[in-house]
């Protein structure tokens, strides 16, 4: 409708027959078109956009996500189309799109629920608004700009032991390995044998007894562990990449989860690329017990994608993450090929005290010589190709473990 | 499938929302009421009292037949009756009605003579009122034929509200099912033009209504100009706003459609607030329009004399009530002297201000010449925004050279201005008297708070040359700081290290741009005290050798 037109013609028509009448109609038709253009542009600046939701979640979670629009001006809004963009993979289609009407310094919520059905980092929005007037005079887009996040968190697999063993000494994870024994861990006493060092000897005990009692102490194992995550895309099979490299993640989240169940500190080293931060850098989280560093290491591992800029090959960069270990450290390399070079890597972490271990993610043929080799060079490998290649530490609790 | 599955499949697949909503209905037939109105108007202007207040509720059923007709046919169940006989039917019916509107209105029923003349002359059964009732009947039908089948066009039709979830199945796409309908927004365009041409025939015909024709005095004709009737004034204004609320409906059909093709969901709400909101929209622009000025006087220059003549009368009787009061107050003090004066003439109260008791009356001119600033702007405001939306941009360098150019002239001559003034001042500062060679500056308080850390230390030191001054040491005015402090150590050789450092001081403060701190004007302060202490110290010695030396003598 052109407004203008009409205005015009009708003052033309006033100056013809002298009706007087006629500016009411024209003030009319002018107040219409001024109000329509400045009540559309001022629409979108009255509007304040909210996400309320969960920001972090567990694959397979279902996550309700509440958008709430609320209108600070005291004029009403006839209409706004609301377009709300989110992660197609975890909403299909990948958007949101609603027409509402706002009352004056009303509220209105759009409700949506993702789906967690791949772990990342994903932003929720920017939301575009679109808005008029009633007649069609003026149109205003805007988009808020205020973009929200979500980071869902990668598989766990639930492991119930790690056949992983330690040079130190003192630890908290029991093993059958008589090597090492806590001098914490009180299991007990038995009678004194010929050898058995005389501290100990249970004096008090002996003294109730009238014989030699000596203390019987726990096997344990320390696993401080740093596990070395391998995302340099160049090093992956192109065509396995990307299930290669999300299988690489779930081992590699797994066994930080076995492990801080076990109270044990672990750390992540990883030459992938955290969109967070965008420049490329080489990721490495100390090995720290307790919850709150499981859920920073499984947030990186949420994040972390290939990194297809990465040009330092796995098994140099390996010496340089692992420079500030401390010995004794068990280091498990998730990479996905156990080549020589890798495995040379890994012999030199072991020769510098370390404790290496290989986990080879792609499925390889020739994973038998990666073996011997390791085998060769002092340190175990391990193919987990597949889910099921897990199941060497997924036996029951009451069952014989699995001892290299 | 059952019977209530089909009835829901059947309710799902009507635009309910906008069929069976009353609101366009009605409004289309007002609207062509209205423009029948004008035509009404223009008739009854050659011939007073026609139509006998019956020719415009004929039109306005004419009207509601109409619309009502073109939604019943719109039907799906109708669609075998939408032929040309039907309408012909309708519209024989119409005219028929027309006639015997016609029998009405000139109060002469058919009778025997006037069929047999109808027989002989067939033509004598179109009268001039028949004949320009027929005319008002078609075009009412029409109008209002052609203005509710195009916003019925406007729904949503089965299809497009049924058939997505259908379409992948069909191989179809949004494409073929908006192809089979109109554009929306080209009806909406049709619709808009159709009303605005209406409108302007509207306003014509209310302007050939005021024409009276007199011919008289000489003349073969005569023009008076007369006022709008109400009736008119409301077909306007009933036509105009009425037009709006459809417009705005028209626009959000144009929006549900596209809404609806995107597959965006509506809230139900948005179409049921709509009318409201427009309602209330051109309720308040309306309301605020009839109190801008349309004549040489206008409704809100009248209230706001009205409300400023009532503030007016307010503070009158307040001062009237202030003046009694205080008059009261008088005979009381004076109580005795009344007494004693017995009969004397009683206090004439002061007269009040005459142009109290009279209202404001705003200037003649001032209706007449806000309207047209205000018609000004609009008229331009509009013409840029018709010449802007046609791709018409007005090239406004030349204005902005200009405004340039005016506001370097502006500031060239205020400056010279301000030039003039200041040597204005000077001269006469120099021409001022001065009392004993020195010229008297006004007194002024000093806050040494407010003074910076630099101005601090000036102040000790130029206090310090004030009372080196009134101790007989003057400074000279050709003398520099290090000349002066040579003078003034040799004066008062207990005083050199201070006087050395506050004038050192001084010229860090004065010459120097490197950074002072707080510090520097506490030592200054510092040393300006023991120059002080010192200075007083002596004044007493002084004072008491004098005193001793006068007991002596």
């Amino acid at each position: 409708m052109d407004i203008s037109f009409l205005i015009i013609l009708l003052f033309a028509l006033f100056i013809l027959l002298r009706l007087e009448f006629l500016f009411y109609i024209i003030y009319v038709l002018f107040g219409v078109w001024v109000l329509a253009r400045w009540w559309a542009a001022r629409a979108p600046r009255v509007l304040r956009v909210e996400r309320v939701y969960t920001d972090h979640a567990f694959l397979g979670e279902r996550v309700p996500v509440r958008l709430q629009i609320r209108n600070r001006g005291r004029l009403p809004i006839p209409w706004l189309r609301v377009n709300e963009s989110v992660p197609l993979e975890l909403h299909v289609p990948n958007f949101v799109r609603r027409v509402v009407t706002l009352p004056s310094r009303g509220s209105v919520a759009l409700e949506y629920v993702l789906e967690c059905r791949q772990r990342g980092y994903y932003s929720l929005g920017p939301v575009n608004l679109n808005t008029g007037d009633l007649f069609g005079l003026a149109e205003a887009q805007v988009q808020e700009p205020r973009v929200d996040h979500i980071t869902v968190y990668p598989r766990i697999i639930p492991l119930s032991r790690l056949s992983i063993s330690s040079q130190l000494p003192f630890g908290a994870v029991r093993t059958r390995q008589r090597l090492f024994e806590d001098p914490i861990r009180m299991i007990g006493l038995r009678d004194y044998e010929a050898g058995d060092p005389l501290h100990r000897i249970h004096w008090k005990a002996s003294a109730h007894a009238g014989d030699l009692l000596v203390t019987k102490l726990d096997s344990v194992i320390s696993l401080e562990t740093a596990i070395l995550l391998n995302l340099r895309a160049e090093e992956y099979d192109p065509q396995q990449r990307i299930n290669a490299s999300e299988w690489a993640i779930v081992v590699a989240a797994s066994i930080a989860h076995y492990l801080t169940g076990k109270r044990q500190p672990v750390g992540l080293f990883t030459n992938g690329r955290d969109p967070l931060s965008g420049d490329g850098v080489p990721i490495g989280l100390p090995p720290r017990s307790g919850q709150e560093s499981l859920v920073k290491l499984l947030e990186i591992l949420a994040r972390i994608e290939l990194n297809q800029q990465a040009v330092v090959p796995f098994a140099m960069w390996a010496r340089e993450a692992t420079i500030r270990l401390g010995w004794g450290t068990t280091v498990i390399a998730i990479t996905p090929k156990g080549d020589e070079d890798t495995c040379q890597a890994l012999h030199r972490l072991q020769q510098a005290g370390l404790n290496a271990i290989l986990i080879v993610v792609e499925p390889s043929l020739q994973f038998r010589e990666t073996e011997r080799r390791a085998r060769y060079l002092g340190f175990p490998a391990h193919l987990v190709a597949w889910e099921k290649d897990l199941d060497i530490w997924r036996v029951p609790e009451n069952a014989p473990q699995l001892v290299r | 499938m059952t019977s209530e599955a089909t009835t829901k499949q059947e309710v799902e697949t009507q635009d309910s929302i906008w069929l069976k909503g009353i609101f366009r209905p009605i409004m289309v037939a007002l609207l062509v009421t209205c423009l029948a109105a004008g035509f009404v108007a223009v008739a009854q202007s050659a011939s007073p009292g026609w139509g006998r207040g019956i020719a415009l509720p004929f039109f306005a059923l004419v009207s509601v037949e109409s619309v009502y007709t073109t939604l019943w046919l719109a039907s799906s169940t109708q669609r075998d009756r939408r032929t040309t006989r039907f309408y012909a039917g309708e519209v024989f019916l119409l005219l028929l009605a027309a006639r015997i509107v016609a029998f009405f209105i000139k109060g002469e029923w058919p009778n025997g003579a006037i069929l047999a003349q109808w027989l002989r002359s067939p033509l004598s059964f179109l009268d001039g009122t028949t004949t320009f009732l027929w005319f008002l009947t078609l075009l009412v039908w029409g109008e209002s034929t052609l203005m509710m089948r195009t916003l019925e066009r406007m729904g949503l039709k089965p299809d497009e509200l049924a058939m997505k979830p259908l379409l992948p199945a069909r191989g179809m796409d949004w494409n073929e099912v908006r192809a089979r309908h109109p554009s929306r927004s080209a009806l909406l365009a049709r619709f808009s033009a159709h009303w605005l041409w209406g409108g302007l025939l509207l306003a014509f015909c209310a302007g050939l209504s005021r024409v009276e024709l007199t011919p008289s005095s000489g003349q073969l004709m005569g023009l008076r100009h007369l006022g709008l009737t109400p009736l008119l004034q409301a077909a306007l204004v009933i036509y105009f706003l009425g037009g709006l609320l459809l417009v705005s409906q028209g626009h959000l059909a144009v929006l549900r459609v596209r809404w609806r093709y995107e597959g965006t969901p509506t809230d139900p709400n948005v179409v049921r607030r709509w009318g409201w909101l427009g309602v209330g929209v051109l309720a308040v622009i309306g309301l605020i329009a009839a109190l801008l000025p349309f004549g040489s006087s206008f409704i809100l220059a009248r209230a706001l004399v009205a409300v400023i003549n009532v503030m007016m009368q307010i503070a009158y009787v307040a001062l009237l009530l202030l003046f009694t009061l205080f008059g009261l107050l008088v005979s009381f003090i004076h109580f005795g002297q009344t007494a004693e004066q017995g009969g004397r003439a009683e206090r004439i109260p002061p007269p009040v201000p005459e142009t109290m008791s009279k209202g404001v009356h705003l200037p003649d001119w001032l209706g007449g010449a806000i309207l047209w600033l205000l018609m000004g702007g609009i008229i331009l405001y509009s013409l840029i925004a018709y010449l802007n939306e046609r791709g018409v941009r007005l090239d406004v360098r030349h204005l902005r050279r200009l405004w340039a150019w005016l506001q370097t002239w502006w500031s060239f001559w205020r400056r010279r201005a301000e030039q003039v003034g200041r040597r204005v001042g000077e001269i006469l500062t120099l021409r001022r008297p001065a009392q004993g060679g020195i010229i008297q500056t006004p007194w002024r308080f000093l806050s040494l708070r407010r003074l910076d850390t630099r101005g601090r230390v000036r102040y000790f030191y130029l206090a310090m040359v004030r009372r080196a001054s009134e101790h007989g040491l003057p400074r000279h005015p050709a003398e520099t700081p290090h000349e002066y402090e040579g003078n003034l150590e040799a004066g008062w050789p207990e005083l050199e290290a201070e006087i050395t450092s506050l004038t050192q001081a001084f010229i860090d403060a004065r010459y120097t741009t490197h950074e002072l701190g707080p510090e520097d004007a506490k030592r200054a302060q510092e040393l300006w005290k023991r120059v002080r202490s010192f200075l007083r110290q002596r004044d007493r010695q002084d004072s008491g050798d004098r005193a001793d030396s006068q007991t002596a003598s």
